[in-house]
């Protein structure tokens, strides 16, 4: 059965299924909601007002029969945060159940003329459209155990928090996991707002009895799968037991802080003297220790990477899943937190409410950097999560991100691009992740500029690390190659083993070929993801953008990052040439 | 001299470990790596990232780091197999002269990741 989109228009509450275009075909996951961004979002409109729309696609690949770790669901908008075009993806149960209904996108569009609240539900029968006055002001723990005990099948369920239903630029959209936990966000860029201006709390989608993802030719297919598989099994980050599965992300915790390359007290210090305590091997001690919890957690069916985790208090009971690097960057680190305990609390409450754990860690950092709190007040920051829970006039701000935090104090260090702020590497200290930081078209984004090798991009020749020349062909290629990823439903992570092993980075753009019927091998990939790029670039350029947006914060060049002492220092001719090639 | 030593993953176990072990060891003027590493009990070829005071000395595979001088007070960080430091969040770092000269004759890219 050929992929429909799904056009739900909340105007009016009609649910229409349409045939792909012949432009959009081709594309699925990024691709996909980029595209349709592209062609039906006006690029000047109000991120919250009625002429956004928010795009919701699987990947390629996800729902196909034991295509490994393929969970990912692509989440477009034109971002409150950024202003920027946007794609958010997640893990958890959505992806493979929308495309095992046959849906290629959902296109949610419109806004209630009543101003009321609605979930959604999507099964292979069609679209209901129900009150969801009971559910307005739940967390999302609460969101996802009503649904579950109100729909049979274990369904996904995407909803927003609190903070979504207040608009707020820090509100990210969840997606369930396989144990009905909130954990698994599509968490940048602010599109849990975007959700809660088309007046949906909660969409549900049960793929029982769906017709299934087409496979146009299954032995391609299962020759690409069986590569791919092959590749992660075999890389020492990915593998069983490997770096990922034994530590969780937060494996790179010590190894970043070793370089100098941590954020520390709001991008002040690139090393953390507590970095050790909140770590992805202390996550591994306290499981062992305290005998609950869990490393080697899968995120959606089918992952054999397996990087998630559920951590445990000190009483066993679970606190948070998963605690990731990036999340122990900004509410540990950044805010001179040590205590993984709190970390893990804090965590809870961003899953709870709806809520980006980077953006909120380092709008934390903000808020203490003002003189707010101290750094290092785990319990003051932890009470700052009830202000954000109780929508008061501080908890607004706060749940606006960075940015708005920083205004609101008055400050000139602001670690953002874009208008998002900076995930967990330094960019004085790694200087060629701040190329990819300051020319996304996501803003300061670590997930859109993923390496692969230069012989298998054909970037060709040696790379040196130590030099400036050639980074910006890089970090394009490194962006292109992400873009299509991204369109895969795979999860990023495998670009670690396909990086290092060719055949696993032929096997996954076979195994795309063999769902879609597509003539491509992996020297497409890299072309496929500047696709996708030009038409986010281009939409961001009809939105009001230019080269000089892609600069970073201005502190940065003149303030030297301890213990290097190293400033940025990429000339801006250098991040202007990534993106030269759009209008040639 | 005194160094300060945080050792990560397996081979803290040699320090009394579980995951991670920190120790502050006393080695005899005009140390290099290697001594250190004797003196733990460290095979070179069991780490993959070194660090000497937060310059990147060694990656996976390449033990080029056994002879480069410690000094009193230096911080050296030693990870056990099972790391890796993926490319573009280690692109643009510090790295010591005889690293950088070492991947000059190679991918800079390299990981040396795939298992036996």
């Amino acid at each position: 059965m050929a992929r429909k989109i799904l056009r739900i228009n909340m105007t009016d509450l009609s649910a229409t299924y349409e045939d792909i275009p012949e432009k959009w075909a081709k594309w699925g996951g990024r691709g996909l909601t980029s595209a349709i961004i592209f062609d039906e979002v006006e690029p000047t409109c109000h991120p919250l007002g009625p002429n956004n729309k928010l795009v919701i696609a699987p990947g390629w690949v996800s729902g196909t029969p034991a295509a490994p770790s393929s969970g990912r669901t692509s989440f477009g908008a034109k971002s409150p945060l950024t202003g920027t075009i946007k794609e958010s993806n997640s893990g958890g149960l959505s992806s493979q159940k929308i495309g095992k209904l046959g849906i290629a996108a959902i296109i949610l569009e419109g806004q209630p003329k009543d101003g009321k609240w609605y979930s959604i539900f999507i099964d292979k029968d069609g679209v209901k459209f129900e009150d969801a006055s009971d559910l307005l002001g739940k967390g999302m723990e609460e969101v996802d155990k009503v649904m579950w005990e109100r729909y049979p099948h274990k369904p996904a369920v995407i909803g927003i928090g609190p903070v979504g239903e207040r608009k707020l630029t820090n509100a990210g959209i969840s997606v369930n996991d396989p144990e009905n936990n909130p954990g698994r966000y599509a968490g940048r860029g602010g599109l849990g707002a975007v959700m809660g201006a088309r007046g949906v709390k909660a969409i549900v989608v049960d793929d029982k009895g769906g017709p299934g993802v087409h496979i146009a030719n299954p032995e391609l297919f299962k020759q690409g799968r069986r590569k791919l598989t092959k590749a992660i099994q075999a890389h020492d980050l990915t593998k069983k037991n490997g770096g990922l599965n034994a530590y969780g992300t937060d494996v790179l915790m010590n190894i970043i802080n070793e370089a100098g390359g941590l954020p520390t007290r709001n991008f002040s210090s690139g090393q953390f003297e507590g970095a050790a305590k909140i770590s992805g091997e202390m996550i591994a001690e306290m499981v062992e220790k305290r005998k609950a919890g869990q490393t080697g957690h899968a995120c959606h069916p089918g992952c054999i990477i397996q990087c998630s985790n559920v951590y445990p208090g000190p009483d066993g009971q679970i606190i948070a899943s998963p605690v990731e690097y990036e999340t122990a960057m900004a509410l540990g680190s950044n805010c001179g937190i040590d205590d993984l305990d709190f970390v893990a609390q804090m965590t809870k409450y961003c899953n709870d409410l709806g809520m980006d754990t980077i953006e909120a860690g380092n709008t934390i950092a903000v808020a203490m950097e003002g003189g707010l709190l101290e750094f290092g007040d785990k319990e003051g920051a932890l009470a700052l999560f009830e202000e954000i829970a109780k929508g008061t006039p501080l908890g607004r701000i706060l749940g606006q991100g960075v940015e708005a935090t920083a205004k609101a104090f008055g400050l000139y260090r602001v670690p953002t691009v874009k208008g998002q702020s900076m995930p967990a590497y330094e960019p004085r200290a790694i200087k060629g992740i701040g190329v990819t930081y300051a020319t996304s078209t996501m803003g300061a984004d670590h997930t859109s500029g993923y390496t692969i090798a230069p012989e298998i991009a054909g970037v060709g020749g040696k790379v040196d690390p130590m030099s400036i020349e050639g980074k910006a062909e890089l970090s394009l290629t490194f962006q292109a190659a992400t873009a299509f990823i991204d369109s895969t439903g795979y999860c990023l992570f495998i670009a670690f083993p396909i990086l290092d092993i060719p055949e696993g980075w032929e096997g996954m753009a076979e195994s795309v070929a063999g769902v879609m019927g597509m003539d491509i091998t992996g020297a497409d990939v890299v072309p496929m993801g500047k696709e996708i790029l030009r038409m986010e670039r281009l939409f961001n350029e009809r939105a009001g953008f230019t080269k000089e947006d892609d600069r970073l914060p201005e502190f940065m060049r003149t303030e030297p990052l301890p213990p290097h002492n190293t400033v940025w220092d990429v000339p801006d001719e250098v991040l202007d040439e990534v993106y030269a090639w759009v209008h040639e | 001299m005194i160094v300060d030593v945080a050792i990560y993953g397996k081979l803290s176990k040699l320090l009394g470990g579980k995951f991670i072990a920190t120790k502050k060891i006393s080695l005899p003027e005009a140390s290099k790596i290697k001594d250190l590493y004797d003196s733990i009990g460290i095979q070179a070829e069991e780490t993959t990232y070194v660090f000497v005071n937060a310059v990147l000395s060694d990656m996976p595979g390449m033990t080029v780091a056994l002879e480069d001088d410690l000094h009193d007070g230096d911080h050296i960080g030693i990870f056990s197999k099972g790391y890796v430091w993926p490319y573009q969040y280690r692109d643009g770092s510090v790295f010591s002269e005889r690293l950088q000269a070492a991947l000059a004759k190679r991918d800079a890219l390299h990981h040396d990741t795939r298992s036996e």
